[in-house]
């Protein structure tokens, strides 16, 4: 991807935002009133036409990106700060520590544990487990999306240590404490950062599908997924737009940030790359490469 | 090399010792009594007790998890509600169906990530990366379930390709069921028909997953040829003139091991997808077990189908990292 | 004979098989098609497999009501075919008498005493199950002991015919019942024409495959059928298929398909599908623009608005709902038309009445409340509430709950109610419907018995089980007590039409629609008949 579509998409991402945001403003109908105008097709009135209930389905898709926003960002927030917790505990060695060196492998295990499972498997047992309903899904996406913030911060911490900032750190005399939290943390948190827009994509994607699997939010909730599963029974009887636009508009939506988190994360190993040696470099380079990638698909 | 292999292998129970352990001690963190739930609304307090004594819930977690691990060992995950039958029984009915549609899958993706990466080093720079590149985001950022939907609508609404969206055979052509998937029932049977027609069943669910899950594999293996493209033994290569195709055979080689891994990786994307699929196809796996025992609040149904997932993953990756230390000549003895 | 269809699917699949099998140089078949227009399989798309072949312990689950029907062909009486709207054959309804619109079925006839507390049943001779055993008495007498052992759904019905204890019947010879009544019931065979709950058992199979832990072989009969009807399952799939064959000795004769491979499809839009691509015969519970779009299509509904009943169940013990003037403004404020033209596209029918109007006994002489605005507000101020919260509940897998759900929510939110709406998948919305844990539902129900005492009874007596929303009202009960002895239908008829205005006035729930059976199905079958359960019976259709 290019500059000038990298900017195009910041651009796409930052309306769709607002449009988030300001959406109950700007809709031209109510996302919850039927009305009697049942399964139009697009018009100039409707332009994404209506669905079996008379609502607006440009209405619906915009109340929509509200509650998967929610429930991504929430998601996100909750992986990165348990994410970064585990990160720690597994890559750094808070000087050599037996106990923190044991915990660490520990933690490092059940990451893999958890990776193990298939995300789509794991947030259905998860939505199991606590029932339906938007805490459980965010509960659910957090935790499929925690090794993977660890994983970053594990290997950032690693090859932080294996760089010369700690040993310098220690070398005058700097506490643990105050070393991890003060230098080798924020250099080392580029990466996981910059993932969180690629995840944000991804618990956007998560969301629909187990909504679409009828284990998401509850309904009449509006929401990508479960608005793609309502229509999809119309779409063999011609009425294509009622799953066709949420769908657009999800994958829109999931496009704009993952380039906007490539952007990030092209300025950032700019910037930083450098720092760290070269072989180090490459490797996580490759897995973080090699984790996103993945991932999002 | 070997003990490399060893050593890997021996991790594989621990590791399905731990799915097995974090599915227990998830059971355990369900709001509510089992007891009652699988009572029901309209059971006596001596029912629920009765149930309770039966599954060992009278007894400390400890007892209960040695008791679930050795049940699970045994196979035994409980009777599904849904069904009636034994989880196990209906997983194994189920599994061919999802495993085929899995391996399929994944031949057509080995078969379009070498055509695409070929095209790629054939031509390293502008249409072929911009449409590699192009394609590897939108696959991943369009639901797997909605190109299913999608193809439906187009192909076979409009244009008649591939089968009705029920399963595996047209419910006119029935074959013995023997294997679990129908066209090797069919092919078993020697009904030409009910091959062809199955065949056309597994067109569009193959097809929505081969766009899906091509798009990491192919991004990932041009990636590497871009480097080892500019690694120095490529230079040196290039230097002597070599023909273009053995340079592509050369990169290809190089490649391998990334390959292995990135397929192993993508069985296990393929396993998560069949899921959606299975749903959108009426494909009647593994997957859409899945699915109706979460809806349907069914949870021995549940466990058994995340311990079975979760244990093929860990054999798939084991074995994904076994056939890398193979292929890997840094790692050969 | 018409040539059969080739499609571009049938000869792209032809080439498909032909290939693969020339690779195997095994001969090319393709005369196991199902297409040609010889086959008599019959292919059925329904939304699910029944969860247990046996309704007897296994819930009223509509799968199973239908397998019962088409494996036992019911209870020993069955029902007298007669041409109903639009020449659609319908089970006769509204024939008068204790025996009217009754088929005699596994019965050669039937002894009533005077005072309607004797049935004594002579057996048909010679009638077969599938699996070669003869009918006796001995397999009435079990059938219904088992029921009553059970005390599950099998002992409900057999508790509407005044049975609750085995000594009421007994086996006078090898093929001759009595049943004993307690109290006159001029519904006994009504009841028993309309159970779908068990059936005649072949106990000589099913005690085969009894237990010492199991004695009523519920395992067994839970995953096969063992009846002397016209179909029996030979082999199944939870949630993929069930394969039906026809009864070879089924007393009336060879049904006209005899295979019936019932599909299970969850999606009705994948339904559709099957049916438009001639890979199904038969679909049933399509949306309203299917239907629609089936009809536009070379395709065929049969339909016919018979004994459904969608309302809103209120919960009258939650706060304000127990005031009949609360219930009221409610039934002012819903959008009857709205519901009928937006939702279900003009396939459904108004209710006027708690009765379904195909019923005898049925006035609509009650109804006054045509959606207006101002009343439901008066309504709601006599009462003295300005406003409340209320949670709707509906089961998400229904086509037309959910677009039901926002237009009520709409129409209270004008009458400054707040309605939350709650979707639960079937399993959870049972579940809270009948601990009565709810304050509102959306439901639709249909009486299997074409009698004011029963069907009224069975919904809103005090003491009903699927009286969810705890309504009780001692004269209605009265009322209902007496038509279930009451002989004489007119007299019936008359006790039925005060019962009826009580529950106008009262308004238990709120009644929306009737959204009516409608099959769709291929111009290449005939004959579907609607009964009761709204089911599909096979040994009804023939190739048209």
């Amino acid at each position: 991807m290019n500059k000038v579509g990298r900017r195009l998409a910041m651009l796409v991402g930052g309306l769709s935002l607002l449009l988030a945001v300001a959406g109950p403003w700007i809709t031209p109908y109510d996302p919850e009133r039927p009305t009697a105008d049942v399964l139009m097709s697009p018009s100039a009135s409707h332009p994404m036409g209506t669905d079996a209930s008379g609502l607006d389905v440009f209405s619906v898709t915009v109340a929509a990106y509200r509650t998967d926003l929610l429930i991504a960002l929430a998601a996100v927030v909750l992986s990165l700060v348990v994410g970064i917790v585990l990160g720690v505990l597994a890559g750094y060695s808070f000087g050599g520590s037996r106990a923190f060196g044991i915990l660490g492998k520990a933690v490092d295990r059940l990451l893999d544990l958890v990776q193990s499972i298939p995300v789509v498997i794991l947030g259905l047992a998860l939505v199991a487990t606590f029932g339906r309903g938007m805490p459980s899904v965010i509960a659910a996406v957090a935790f499929v999306n925690v090794p993977v913030f660890a994983r970053l911060l594990r290997s950032s911490l690693k090859s932080a240590e294996r760089g010369g900032l700690v040993q310098a750190c220690r070398s005058v005399g700097l506490s643990e404490r105050a070393t991890l939290l003060r230098h080798v943390l924020p250099n080392s948190l580029d990466s996981t950062l910059a993932n969180a827009s690629v995840a944000l994509g991804g618990a956007i994607l998560l969301t629909a599908a187990l909504s679409f699997l009828g284990a998401g939010v509850r309904p009449p909730t509006p929401e990508w997924g479960a608005l793609i599963s309502g229509g999809a029974n119309y779409v063999p009887t011609g009425q294509w737009w009622i799953s066709v636009f949420p769908g657009l508009v999800l994958s829109l939506t999931v496009v704009c940030f993952a380039l906007a988190g490539e952007s990030v994360r092209d300025r950032l190993s700019g910037a930083s790359g450098r720092k760290r040696s070269a072989d180090a470099g490459q490797t996580d380079a490759a897995q973080t490469d090699t984790d996103t990638v993945m991932r999002l698909a | 090399m070997s003990r490399l292999i060893l050593r890997r292998l021996a991790v594989l129970p621990l590791q399905v010792l731990g799915v097995v352990t974090i599915v227990f001690f998830l059971s355990r963190l369900m709001p509510g009594d089992p007891a009652f739930r699988l009572a029901g609304s309209q059971a006596t307090a001596e029912q629920v007790a009765a149930i309770r004594h039966d599954l060992g819930l009278d007894q400390p977690i400890w007892a209960q998890y040695w008791r679930f691990l050795t049940h699970a060992v045994q196979g035994d995950f409980g009777r599904s509600l849904q069904t009636g039958n034994n989880v196990t029984t209906d997983l194994l009915q189920r599994a061919p169906a999802t495993l085929a549609l899995i391996l399929l899958s994944l031949v057509v993706i080995i078969v379009l990530t070498l055509g695409l990466v070929g095209w790629f080093l054939a031509r390293p720079r502008g249409v072929a990366r911009r449409t590699i590149g192009g394609y590897g985001f939108l696959a991943g950022a369009v639901p797997d379930f909605w190109i299913g939907l999608a193809l439906i609508s187009l192909l076979y609404a409009q244009f008649g390709l591939g089968a009705a969206p029920s399963g595996q055979l047209d419910a006119r052509m029935f074959v013995d069921n023997l294997t679990g998937v129908a066209f090797v029932d069919a092919m078993l049977a020697g009904d030409g028909a009910a091959m062809g027609n199955a065949a056309l069943h597994l067109l569009l669910p193959v097809l929505t997953l081969a766009i899906v899950y091509t798009a990491p594999v192919v991004r990932i293996m041009s990636a590497v040829s871009t480097q080892t493209m500019q690694s120095d033994f490529m230079r040196f290569a290039n230097s002597w003139g070599i023909k273009s195709w053995r340079r592509v055979a050369y990169v290809l080689h190089h490649g391998a091991p990334t390959l292995i891994t990135a397929l192993a990786s993508t069985v296990v994307f393929l396993l998560g997808g069949a899921v959606l699929v299975e749903t959108v196809f009426s494909w009647g796996g593994l997957g859409q077990y899945g699915v109706a025992a979460v809806t349907q609040s069914d949870y021995a149904a549940v466990q058994g189908f995340v311990i079975v997932a979760g244990t093929f993953t860990a054999v798939v990756y084991a074995l994904g990292d076994v056939l890398h230390t193979v292929f890997d000549p840094k790692l050969r003895d | 004979m018409d040539l059969p269809q080739v499609s571009r699917r049938t000869l792209l699949q032809g080439a498909l098989g032909a290939g693969a099998l020339s690779a195997l140089a095994a001969c090319g078949g393709g005369s196991s098609s199902g297409k040609s227009s010889g086959n008599k399989t019959l292919v059925y798309a329904d939304s699910d497999t029944p969860p247990s072949f046996d309704t007897d312990t296994g819930g009223a689950v509509d799968t199973g009501e239908s397998i019962v029907a088409n494996c036992y062909a019911g209870d020993v009486f069955g029902f007298n075919k007669v041409s109903g709207p639009n020449g659609v054959q319908i089970a006769d309804m509204l024939a008068k008498g204790v025996k009217g619109g009754i088929a005699m079925g596994f019965a050669e006839s039937v002894d009533v005493s005077d005072d309607l507390r004797t049935y004594t049943v002579h057996l048909r001779s010679g009638v077969k199950s599938a699996l070669g055993n003869t009918l006796t008495a001995d397999d009435v007498v079990w059938s219904y002991q088992r029921s009553l052992a059970l005390k599950q759904t099998g002992a409900f019905m057999t508790n509407a015919m005044g049975i609750t204890d085995p000594s009421q019947i007994t086996k006078l010879d090898a093929s001759t019942v009595r049943f004993s009544l307690p109290s006159p019931s001029p519904i006994f065979l009504k009841v028993n024409a309309a159970k779908l709950y068990a059936g005649l058992f072949d106990s000589v199979a099913a005690k085969a495959h009894a237990t010492a832990d199991d004695p009523w072989a519920r395992n067994w009969l839970s995953q096969n059928t063992a009846g002397f009807g016209p179909y029996t399952v030979k082999s199944m799939q939870k949630g993929r298929f069930v394969n039906l064959e026809a009864n070879p000795n089924y007393f009336k004769g060879a049904p006209a398909y005899s295979k019936v491979v019932w599909n299970a499809v969850p999606t009705s839009a994948n339904r559709m599908a099957l049916l438009q691509g001639n890979d199904a015969d038969i679909a049933v519970k399509l949306t309203p623009p299917q239907l629609k779009q089936a009809q536009a299509a070379k395709l065929k509904v049969t339909s016919y608005q018979a004994n459904q009943i969608k309302s809103m169940q209120l919960n009258t013990k939650y706060g304000p709902l127990g005031d009949y003037r609360v219930r009221q403004a409610i039934a002012y404020a819903m959008p009857y038309e709205d519901i009928l033209s937006s939702v279900y596209l003009g396939t459904a029918t108004a209710v006027r009445s708690p009765l379904p109007s195909s019923y005898p006994g049925y006035t609509d002489e009650y109804w006054s409340y045509s959606t207006n605005m101002d009343k439901a507000r008066a309504l709601l101020r006599d009462a003295g509430v300005s406003g409340f919260k209320l949670t709707l509940s509906y089961e998400t897998t229904n086509y037309d709950d959910p677009l039901i759900a926002p237009i009520v929510k709409a129409a209270l939110g004008d009458l400054g109610i707040t309605v939350e709406l709650e979707g639960l998948p079937q399993a959870t919305f049972s579940e809270k419907l009948y601990s009565r844990k709810g304050q509102a539902y959306l439901v639709t129900n249909w009486p299997f018995v074409a009698d004011p005492g029963y069907a009224l009874g069975v919904y809103w007596k005090s003491t009903a089980f699927n009286n969810v929303g705890a309504w009780s009202n001692a004269e209605f009960d009265k009322l209902v007590d007496q038509m279930l002895v009451e002989a004489a239908d007119e007299r019936r008829y008359a006790l039925a039409k005060t019962a009826q205005e009580i529950y106008m006035r009262e308004q238990p729930w709120i009644l929306l629609a009737n959204p009516g059976w409608h099959v769709a199905h291929s111009a290449g079958v005939s004959g579907l008949t609607w009964y009761p359960n709204n089911g599909v019976r096979f040994e009804d259709i023939k190739p048209a």
